[in-house]
């Protein structure tokens, strides 16, 4: 099978720190992959430098076969990454129909069928669609946060914790997408401190801690792996 | 009396331009644009020669005065605050200085030194309405000055390119991630900000007269309606001009309004010359300041949640 994403040996550094130590991991198109770890194990600086937000140290990083080490992050938006980034950043000034608006990059009609097919998903959604961000619950924030980086239409979505915040009913809602997502072909990155919800809902999972991948399988595997729980705790 | 009223209102209107234009730059950078005045001055000359060449009114120079400023606008930016954008903010003070220093010179070396006074908008002279006489540019100033608004408004809220600029001066990072490219939207703001900026001094050139020197003026004056207005918020910026325009027309006016204090006070009249006005500005200001340093206005959008 030919990878949508691959990291060979990666490496990143917050000055003389580092965050992530040769770090190794394929995905698959429409894939379903959950990084889990505790706090401070490397997930969200994973998907930042995914993304493009924090530069690459040592080791590579293909997106469909290409090196986009040195794209920029908007160019990678636009090869085909979609991020919802932790705590949900919506343009709080911006509408809930402007915050999809400015994400999508197609034209017209296919921009509103777009947003149509996001309010489906999501009806709370529309319901709030002229609401400024900052009015919006936790819950729809975080609604808006995920159908704005689906609205460029990506073939890998970097979902990072979704569930912070929600409650166990609205954490189900966001997460129980993931599957209707990869099963029109995007593949799913979701770093997640849930571990049971995340191995629910995704198809291998890789488990992190203090920068290296520790443990890496099905998630259904792993779900019964006394160790994975214990890497949370700082066992291992 | 109604003319005070029309004068105060246009020229409110006409730094209404510029102190929209100026806080779209610090929204979306951060960073204090202080060659925003010298935008006044170099789109005053442009609108002078052209003027003066074509014989033609304000009105029909305005839109190559508009896009001269939006490239100049884009260009600064371009030298002043592209190679700075990862620096501190105070890098940016400093270059965009030196960029208003450099506009000026260049104008006094094209230009020469000698005051220039542009086209009038439509036409110089009053209007007569019923038995108030009107003056035709503070009339034409504040209808200029509110399309220009509303243009700014609809692309600002209407266009899926205003959405990105604001986007874009709400959360920078997060817009790049999205795909938006966030060097080019605000290469655009600064030129829309220069563009505005340009019209203003399109209009006083007319209303009052223009020199290479006068840039310094016209920034701080901006300066003191944005911070009056509440710092990045752009009703407050409005406000802030309207503010200032009312000091600077009332207050000398107040001889003349209030005859009987001019008995009253033997240094009436003094202290309510068109110099003092200055005086009492700035101590407004420090007022303000002083009780409200959030601004007048506080901000239109609230932290999230």
């Amino acid at each position: 099978m030919k990878h949508l994403l691959e990291a060979r040996n990666l490496s990143v550094r917050y000055g003389e720190i580092a965050a992530l130590k040769d770090l190794s991991l394929r995905i698959g198109p429409g894939e379903a992959v959950a990084l889990v770890g505790a706090n401070g194990a490397g997930k969200t600086t994973l998907i930042k430098a995914i993304i493009g937000l924090l530069m690459v140290s040592r080791g590579e990083l293909l997106f469909d076969g290409h090196d986009v080490r040195a794209v920029t992050a908007h160019r990678r938006a636009r090869l085909g990454m979609g991020y919802s980034p932790e705590g949900r950043r919506v343009f709080p000034g911006l509408s809930v129909r402007e915050n999809l608006e400015v994400a999508a990059f197609s034209t017209g009609q296919e921009r509103h069928r777009l947003i149509d097919q996001m309010y489906a998903i999501f009806p709370a959604l529309k319901e709030k669609e002229m609401a400024l961000g900052w009015t919006l619950s936790g819950g729809q924030q975080q609604m808006l946060a995920v159908c704005r980086a689906l609205m460029s239409r990506p073939r890998l979505l970097l979902l990072d914790e979704p569930s912070l915040g929600l409650s166990p009913k609205l954490t189900d809602e966001v997460l129980w997408r993931i599957p209707e997502i990869t099963k029109s072909g995007t593949a799913v990155v979701l770093a997640e401190q849930n571990l049971t919800k995340a191995l629910e809902v995704t198809d291998r999972a890789y488990v992190l801690r203090v920068g290296s991948i520790v443990l890496e399988g099905p998630s259904g595997e792993l779900r019964s792996n006394p160790s994975v729980r214990n890497s949370f705790l700082g066992g291992l | 009396m109604t003319q005070l009223l029309l004068n105060t209102l246009s020229l409110g209107a006409a730094y209404s331009l510029l102190a929209i234009g100026f806080v779209l730059v610090l929204n979306a950078t951060g960073a204090v644009n202080l060659a925003h005045g010298s935008f006044v001055v170099v789109g005053g000359f442009l609108a002078a020669s052209l003027g003066a060449m074509l014989k033609l009114p304000g009105a029909i120079v305005l839109p190559v005065v508009l896009s001269g400023m939006m490239l100049i606008g884009g260009l600064l930016s371009l030298a002043a605050y592209y190679p700075l954008r990862n620096r501190p903010a105070v890098s940016v003070f400093i270059s965009t200085i030196s960029m208003g220093a450099i506009l000026e010179t260049a104008t006094l070396l094209v230009f020469g030194p000698s005051p220039r006074v542009g086209p009038p908008i439509l036409s110089g002279g009053s209007l007569r309405v019923g038995d108030a006489v009107l003056n035709v540019q503070s009339l034409s100033t504040i209808v200029l000055a509110i399309a220009l608004v509303a243009l700014q408004y609809v692309i600002f809220s209407r266009t899926v390119l205003g959405k990105r600029l604001r986007a874009v001066a709400e959360d920078r990072e997060m817009a790049t991630a999205l795909g938006v490219n966030v060097n080019v939207m605000i290469l655009i703001t600064f030129g829309i900000s220069a563009a505005l900026a340009g019209a203003a001094g399109l209009i006083f050139a007319n209303t009052f007269y223009i020199t290479p020197g006068d840039g310094e003026a016209y920034m701080i004056k901006t300066y003191v309606a944005a911070t009056m207005g509440g710092w990045g918020s752009l009703r407050g910026a409005v406000a802030g001009a309207f503010l200032v325009a009312a000091f600077e027309v009332l207050v000398p006016s107040l001889p003349v309004i209030l005859p009987w204090a001019v008995g009253a006070l033997p240094s009436f009249g003094a202290l309510f010359s068109p110099t003092a006005s200055t005086i009492w500005l700035y101590l407004a200001f420090l007022v303000v300041l002083f009780f409200r340093p959030q601004g007048l206005f506080g901000e239109a959008v609230q932290q999230r949640a």
